[in-house]
């Protein structure tokens, strides 16, 4: 059984006067096995922060099912839904979304504490993900001094203290420079390897080099996807771009 | 487009725009200019100048027309600076645009002319139409008759008006300062710069301490009401230091200490709000603090002056015993005959009957023996000659002679005739005084009924900048905050728990400075109680039930304003 299953999404946004909807999603279809590391690219529009807020439990779908180990999460409850969140997925932000009033610690202890968990625990679990993240000196500073890769890290670290299937990042390079986009998208990379499953919306080449699936979006629809398999960063990076160079000339009318 | 429009027209639209900041900042300069105009309007009445004991209350109120008009000053400072520190970026934006800060300070100009315009003329409308209610109100705490008639006295509406222009043209330099200094890349920025978190000032706290120590230990071992009344300024500057302070480093250091503490600390209730106070207490402090002295300024002026005039028929039943009387400070016995013979001497030429006369003499304060009108005889021990009551130990001998006279007769007639004939008599000190008391009792009641008027006027003034503060401090709060609980709610918090930490962390930086200018009231008790003494008031239970019902309604008053101010936070939040 895959770890998320994604049936026939569509979503449709109609207007307030009930005018001719957008449809945003038209029909998506992928699975998700536990262990991947996968890219969804596409263009702005392409229905990319849809399918993610979907995903995220934040938006519902107009027809479709999103299954979770196997749950269909459009049967839980709404007043359920943010624990249901909290325990399950993890989130990365572009633009970070710390809190300013907290340290470093305090933000990545947040969704613990609103999980109720007692400070030895947090404390248990923060240490080796700082270790792995390398933001262990960092633990007691404030998010203003901190680099934006750094901040990233710490982001990544608060959707990973609390051990959820899925890691939810939404252009976590976007407002990276490229020397902290590559370190990100390594460790990345590396919690891939010990097995933490991500799902990142991108639409960066780069980024999407190194994941070890992408899938393309067009128009709402799954246009493409490529397995990585033996390939070198290099040689995905070569395949991504022609792919997109394909799908983008596609867009004007040309088979 | 009319080039010469162009300003006047962008200055109305940002003022529209800019509708829920300036709404109550136009709001309030309205109401403290309606304010000025009406104490003025009372300090020049015709009709109150011809009442009796008015020069004390148009004193009064000549005083209070200038406490109002510094207190607005102060007010629309405080209000301009935040609405100007709100304006940031669009201010920047424009500069951006191709404004220069000339035009600026042009667009400034013409937006300081609205709202001045706005305030006077709002101001002195509602002044005239609110002017024959505060008469009313005066001269029935006074218990003076209503003068006829409505008047507008022009001294007074030019007065405001010019106060206020004064207010304003001020408050445009200070702008213009201010616009000067800063830079355009500042501008856009605005409010958006991180704070750094404050750090703990031991120091200051420790002087806050001592400030507020000091100002406590002076109201409880006061021991003089003299001294009470020349220490009370004293001990008012020491508390309100303290108070600033304490709020300042005191909260911080507090605050510091709970995160410290890992068990409260990392719990969902207190976590957020903990660290949120924390984050901004810096400037918190200085507005928790300012809420804190006004909210006490308002119980210790009304409590007081509401105590004297619910008292005042006690104190004139101490101080006016008789309708004429005369005391002989550090007399002797042999005193007491001479004055009794000129009492009976000049009721037998005047023709008046005297009732209930009293002669005696009697050690330490009058009040004790003298306000039992005709009860005095169980007291009496005869010593040298005459009747005395008490004992030396009480302090110096007075003489104390009196009587009540019939309705027709004239009091004052009376007393004259008895002050000058007692002058000529060879008595063993100069401190002899005789008194009109009907005359003195209706002084007495408008001038304490003017001091309870101006206590409420005042304390109403004073309520009104506490609830402006509260308003914007929730405001401006509301829009920093909203963004941390998106924030918060991506991460897993659910919407109760969001309203639980805001309603804990609001309801904690509200009730503190009520709880603490409860404190400050009752601290300064013991001192006001003597400077009430001074008055001639010792009615303790009295001022006791007079403070506690002044807190009660204070604090209901400020719940109400807390609950409308917290319902405009979460309205600002959940966007």
């Amino acid at each position: 059984m895959p770890l998320l299953e994604v049936k026939n999404l569509r979503k449709v946004y109609t207007t307030r006067l009930g005018g001719t909807g957008v449809e945003a999603l038209k029909n998506v279809s992928f699975a998700v096995e536990s262990g991947e590391f996968v890219a969804i690219m596409g263009e702005s529009g392409s229905g990319k922060t849809t399918l993610l807020n979907i995903l995220a439990a934040l938006d519902r779908p107009s027809s479709g099912r999103v299954l979770l180990n196997g749950e269909d999460m459009a049967g839980v409850r709404e007043r359920d839904l943010t624990a249901f969140r909290r325990d399950n997925l993890g989130f990365v932000f572009q633009d970070f979304n710390l809190l300013d009033a907290f340290t470093v610690r305090d933000n990545i202890f947040l969704p613990l504490i609103l999980a109720g968990k007692d400070f030895e625990e947090m404390n248990a679990r923060l240490l080796p993900l700082a270790e792995t993240l390398g933001i262990n000196a960092l633990l007691n500073k404030f998010p203003y001094e901190l680099s934006g890769g750094q901040k990233q890290r710490t982001a990544v670290a608060r959707a990973l203290i609390t051990r959820p299937a899925i890691l939810l990042a939404d252009e976590p390079t976007g407002a990276l420079d490229s020397k902290a986009s590559d370190s990100l998208l390594k460790v990345f990379e590396s919690l891939n390897a010990q097995g933490q499953t991500i799902l990142m919306v991108t639409h960066s080449v780069t980024a999407a080099s190194h994941a070890k699936r992408t899938l393309f979006l067009r128009d709402g629809m799954i246009y493409h996807q490529l397995y990585r398999g033996q390939r070198t960063g290099g040689e995905m990076f070569a395949e991504i771009s022609h792919t997109l160079t394909v799908m983008t000339s596609g867009e004007n009318g040309h088979e | 487009m009319n080039k010469l429009g162009f300003y006047p027209r962008l200055a109305a639209r940002s003022l529209r725009l800019n509708g829920k900041f300036y709404l109550p900042y136009l709001l309030s300069g309205m109401v403290s200019a309606a304010m000025l105009y009406d104490i003025l309007f009372l300090n020049m009445n015709q009709g109150i100048y011809y009442l009796k004991g008015a020069n004390a209350v148009q004193g009064l109120l000549g005083f209070g027309a200038m406490v109002v008009a510094l207190f607005s000053f102060a007010l629309i400072c405080y209000t301009n600076g935040f609405l100007m520190k709100r304006r940031q970026k669009e201010l920047g934006l424009y500069n951006v645009l191709g404004m220069e800060k000339r035009h600026m300070a042009r667009l400034l100009l013409w937006e300081t002319i609205y709202a001045a315009l706005i305030c006077i003329v709002g101001g002195l409308i509602l002044g005239v139409l609110l002017s024959k209610l505060f008469l009313l109100l005066l001269c029935a705490v006074m218990q003076a008759e209503v003068p006829f008639g409505f008047e507008v006295p022009q001294d007074a509406v030019i007065y405001t008006a010019v106060a206020f222009g004064a207010i304003f043209l001020l408050n445009y330099l200070l702008n213009l300062l201010r616009l000067g200094r800063v830079k355009p890349i500042e501008l856009l920025k605005g409010t958006e710069s991180g704070e750094r978190e404050p750090k703990t000032k031991w120091l200051l706290a420790i002087l806050g301490l001592l400030a507020m120590g000091a100002g406590y230990f002076l109201s409880l071992t006061v021991s003089d009401p003299l001294n009470a009344l020349l220490l009370f300024f004293l001990a008012v500057i020491l508390v309100i230091v303290g108070t600033y302070c304490l709020f300042t480093a005191g909260s911080i250091a507090l605050l510091k200490a709970l995160r410290k503490n890992k068990r409260y600390y990392y719990q969902t209730r207190h976590f957020t709000a903990v660290s949120g106070m924390l984050h901004r207490m810096k400037r918190n402090a200085a507005g928790l603090a300012a809420i804190c002295i006004l909210s006490t300024m308002v119980l210790v002026t009304v409590s007081t002056t509401l105590c004297l005039y619910m008292g005042v028929s006690d104190i004139l039943d101490r101080m006016y015993c008789r309708d004429v009387q005369t005391y002989v400070n550090y007399g002797a016995p042999e005193d007491l005959p001479k004055v009794k013979a000129v009492y009976e001497q000049k009721a037998r030429e005047l023709g008046v009957q005297m009732q209930d006369f009293a002669a005696l003499c009697f050690y330490g304060p009058a009040t004790e023996y003298t306000n039992n009108r005709t009860d005095i005889e169980p007291y009496l021990k005869r010593a040298n000659g005459a009747d005395v009551v008490g004992d030396p130990a009480d302090g110096p001998m007075r003489v104390y002679v009196g009587c009540n006279l019939p309705a027709d007769a004239d009091a004052s007639l009376f007393s004259a005739a008895v002050e000058v004939a007692t002058h000529d008599l060879e008595l063993s000190t100069t401190w002899c005084f005789t008194d009109d008391c009907r005359a003195g009792r209706t002084d007495f009641w408008s001038s304490l009924g003017g001091f309870f008027f101006i206590g409420l006027f005042l304390g109403s003034l004073f309520l009104m900048a506490a609830v402006l503060i509260v308003y914007y401090k929730q405001v401006s709060e509301g829009y920093e905050d909203a963004r941390s609980f998106v924030i918060m709610q991506q991460v897993g918090m659910t919407q109760r728990e969001v309203k639980e930490s805001i309603r804990s962390q609001v309801s904690t930086v509200f009730f503190l400075p009520l709880i603490a200018a409860a404190c400050h009231t009752i601290g300064a008790f013991p001192m006001t109680k003597k400077i009430l003494l001074l008055f001639g008031l010792s009615n303790t239970r009295l001022f006791l039930l007079c403070s506690a019902a002044t807190v009660l309604i204070f604090a209901i008053v400020y719940y109400g304003i807390y609950r409308l101010t917290a319902r405009e936070y979460y309205r600002i939040v959940k966007r």
